[in-house]
């Protein structure tokens, strides 16, 4: 309790004994980019899950980021322990992921909607030069992206998947289906 | 004998039925049964035949008995009025050359004004010592190696104003950096910033927005421009006002304008003079004109315009509708509501927005009797009961409110639909005045999905359920503050895609919003739309009922109709009419069933009468 009292309130981040040290980094640029300090914290919990739930129990936020060789998870003090808030695989490269989950950590402390890994990851890695100009109504919008989607080279399965998914995504929001 | 008679009352949105048994007709009715479900298809045409049958089904289910066990089934004799609304901006923001990017990127970095030529990232090394620039850096360039080029940059003694930015990355930049500098990001279309042009660049402080860019003056200082010049800067002015970051670039071809779009005239012609309206006035200016032209007998906009082309849509819609040619169709009632919307900039670089003046317009045809009975002679067909038409829907109205207990006359009723706004008095003695009018809930949907910009063309109108529900803002993964600042907590955690939301509480749950709009600014676009439709209307419907065309001469008014189930709308009304010394309450139908099935339960109550007084 001394140590919690006199420490600057922090999201606190603990890995997992084979993730790499570098992913903290990742999560603490994603924090930064919402403006919440970040603090490595180590606890002798074996269990990716539970040890998100330590950090989350020592840090005075209240909220914590386990990473593990393959998963990074969010974790708050207020959860049930077994029900992380949230949790992402790594489908892709560790580092997006890592900075989604600590952009999401910040995001829990100045209450900003979470950003989902799906949304960004074929955005992120096809960047997409918007459109300028698109006074038609919204409708025709959605309808003129897709073919600009098409357009780009698509030679790998798992991106044509990310983009479907995104597309899906996109048309469920605006209720089309 | 007794008789099973069903009343159904088809309305723009919900179409309404009421079945009742009849042993004897001195004595009332007694209800068995109610429905209402979605009209199908515009009103008054065949297409809510599927409806009628649908509600009837489910009244009949209701009241334990089949449709075939019907012995009549009535109508209401003319929907008099069908309703149409359209919206069109009367201003539009184009720039011909790339010379703005003013957006509200979810985190700039940095904050201040920062003046100078805008130069590539890697064009950094051959800057001259102490020249003032602006950094361009594409998203090739990760935020890392951007912050040591240009710590070496300022190191050097390169005098580095701030930047633009592609990726998301401005804070990362930012504090990555010896001095605070302006730095703007996702600026998608970044390899169309002009280079070597001077250019501005200013974030403002946290929690506040810029001030120099959205002040024709304050570019004018920083650009050093002649009166001349500032006059053509005032619409970039106007486009970055409210934002939090914006980035101006002086390109010498630079030309941004605000096109107003020729608004056009609107012509109404009433029954005691025409009036010409400008539409530049506003809606103010279209209302008063409308008040000197008396009774409406049409209303046509200058050609070529847009009000024109609006006008004549709705024109042909009523004409596909109606099925009388175009000439046929005369508007009888208006209602223009002035409104802000956003506009993407036409021109802009990073998907800017602009607010623009805007009308909307509500208008309303009459019909005629011709359509209702063919609806009845296909719905006897359907369903293989006896149709009748039924009386007037005011008068209907009346009779089904004065079912509300403690009710008596004499009695104003205000209809708030879906496509009308109605008034109807009831005197001792005197016939049923009634007044149908243009704009009513669709109206308000309308305005909060252009005030705010929302997806459309969606099964699920979030627009429509914004106007129905209350907002809450999840503050928590176990509690919400609901619009009105009270907190409510949860058990059991709420979903991580609800959390910082602003959500919906409905029956079924929270509903996320998908918008970046605060809780305040939706609440205040929804209570303004209601407002200046359903307010509006109400008191311009009273004033042409009302004895002596003065108010406190009503004494009563019951409010019917499905927008009387909204959830804050009577309370807006009873606020607003108690200046009049009016009492207002929303009725109760039969003691049961609220604000709905007025008119589907009048049907039943008038034939009771008719056939009581033969």
């Amino acid at each position: 309790m001394d140590v919690k009292e006199q420490e600057r309130p922090s999201i606190h981040v603990a890995l997992m004994p084979g993730a790499d040290p570098a992913l903290y980094r990742w999560v603490q640029i994603g924090a930064e980019e919402e403006g919440v300090p970040c603090r490595l914290i180590t606890a002798a919990v074996h269990d990716l899950v539970t040890l998100a739930y330590e950090a989350a129990r020592s840090s005075r936020f209240n909220i914590g980021v386990a990473v593990s060789e393959e998963t990074v998870v969010l974790h708050e003090r207020h959860m049930p322990l077994e029900k992380p808030v949230m949790s992402l695989k790594f489908t892709g490269r560790a580092d997006y992921y890592c900075r989604v989950m600590g952009a999401n950590a910040a995001r829990m402390v100045v209450r900003k909607p979470f950003r989902f890994a799906d949304e960004e990851t074929a955005l992120s890695e096809k960047p997409q030069p918007p459109r300028p100009n698109t006074t038609l109504p919204q409708a025709y919008a959605v309808a003129r992206q897709k073919p600009a989607l098409a357009n780009v080279p698509m030679d790998d399965p798992e991106q044509v998947a990310a983009l479907v998914a995104l597309i899906v995504q996109k048309l469920n929001e605006r209720g089309i289906r | 004998m007794t008789s099973l008679i069903a009343g159904i009352d088809v309305g723009n949105a919900t179409t309404e039925v009421a079945i009742a048994e009849i042993s004897d007709f001195q004595r009332p009715p007694r209800f068995l049964g109610s429905s209402r479900v979605p009209t199908t298809g515009i009103k008054g045409t065949l297409s809510n035949i599927p409806g009628m049958a649908l509600a009837l089904r489910a009244a009949a289910e209701d009241a334990g008995i089949t449709v075939g066990d019907l012995d009549l089934a009535l109508l209401n004799e003319a929907t008099p009025v069908i309703g149409d609304i359209a919206m069109e901006t009367i201003t539009e923001t184009i720039i011909t050359e790339s010379t703005m990017i003013g957006h509200n990127p979810g985190s700039p970095g940095g904050m201040g004004i920062g003046v100078g030529k805008t130069i590539h990232i890697q064009n950094l090394v051959s800057v001259g010592r102490g020249e003032p620039v602006i950094v361009v850096v594409p998203k090739a360039y990760d935020f890392e190696v951007a912050a040591s080029l240009i710590k070496r940059a300022l190191e050097a003694g390169v005098n580095v104003q701030g930047g633009i930015i592609q990726a998301d990355d401005g804070v990362l930049i930012a504090n990555r950096l010896p001095k605070i500098l302006p730095f703007v990001d996702e600026v998608g279309l970044i390899d169309h910033v002009p280079l070597n042009m001077l250019a501005a660049v200013e974030v403002g402080e946290h929690g506040q927005v810029i001030r120099q860019l959205c002040n024709p003056y304050g570019i004018a200082t920083l650009f050093e421009l002649t009166p001349q010049e500032t006059q053509m800067v005032i619409p970039i002015a106007k486009a970055l006002i409210g934002l939090r970051s914006a980035v101006v670039i002086r390109t010498p071809a630079g030309d941004v304008q605000t096109r107003r779009i020729p608004a056009g005239t609107l012509k109404l012609i009433g029954d005691t003079r025409t009036i010409v309206v400008e539409m530049d006035g506003g809606a103010d200016a279209i209302m008063e004109g409308l008040i000197q032209a008396g009774r409406l007998e049409d209303v046509e906009g200058e050609p070529g315009t847009n009000v024109g082309g609006m006008v004549e849509r709705v024109r042909q819609t009523m004409s596909d509708v109606t099925e009388k040619p175009l000439k046929a169709i005369k508007i009888r009632d208006i209602l223009a509501v002035d409104c802000l919307v956003p506009q993407k900039v036409f021109g802009g670089l990073a998907q800017e927005f602009s607010m623009e003046n805007a009308v909307g317009l509500a208008a309303m045809v009459n019909t005629d009797q011709l359509l209702m009975e063919r609806l009845a002679l296909a719905l006897a067909q359907e369903i293989g009961v006896r149709v009748e038409l039924g009386g007037v829907e005011a008068n209907m109205a009346i009779l089904g409110t004065l079912t509300t207990p403690g009710i008596d006359m004499p009695l104003a009723i205000l209809d708030l639909g879906a496509g009308s706004t109605d008034a109807a008095l009831m005197m001792k003695g005197q016939p049923v005045q009634s007044i149908h009018l243009a704009g009513a809930g669709n109206m308000v949907s309308l305005l909060i999905q252009r005030e705010l910009d929302l997806p459309t063309g969606s099964n699920v109108d979030v627009a429509e359920q914004i106007k129905r529900f209350p907002l809450a803002k999840v503050e928590s993964l176990f509690h919400i503050r609901n619009e009105d600042n009270s907190v409510r907590f949860f058990k059991e955690p709420l979903d991580p895609k609800l959390f910082g939301r602003v959500a919906l509480v409905t029956k079924s749950g929270l509903v996320p919003i998908p918008t970046e709009h605060t809780i305040e600014r939706i609440r205040e676009v929804r209570r303004e739309a209601k407002r200046r439709v359903f307010l509006r209307n109400s008191l311009r419907a009273l004033r042409t009922i009302a004895p002596l065309g003065n108010i406190r001469n009503i004494e009563f008014v019951a409010i019917v109709g499905g927008s009387g189930q909204d959830f804050e709308l009577s309370q807006m009304l009873m606020n607003k009419l108690a200046e009049f010394g009016t009492v207002v309450g929303t009725a109760n139908i039969r003691g049961k069933l609220g604000p709905v099935n007025a008119v589907a339960t009048g049907l039943v109550l008038s034939y009771c009468e008719r056939q009581r007084g033969k």
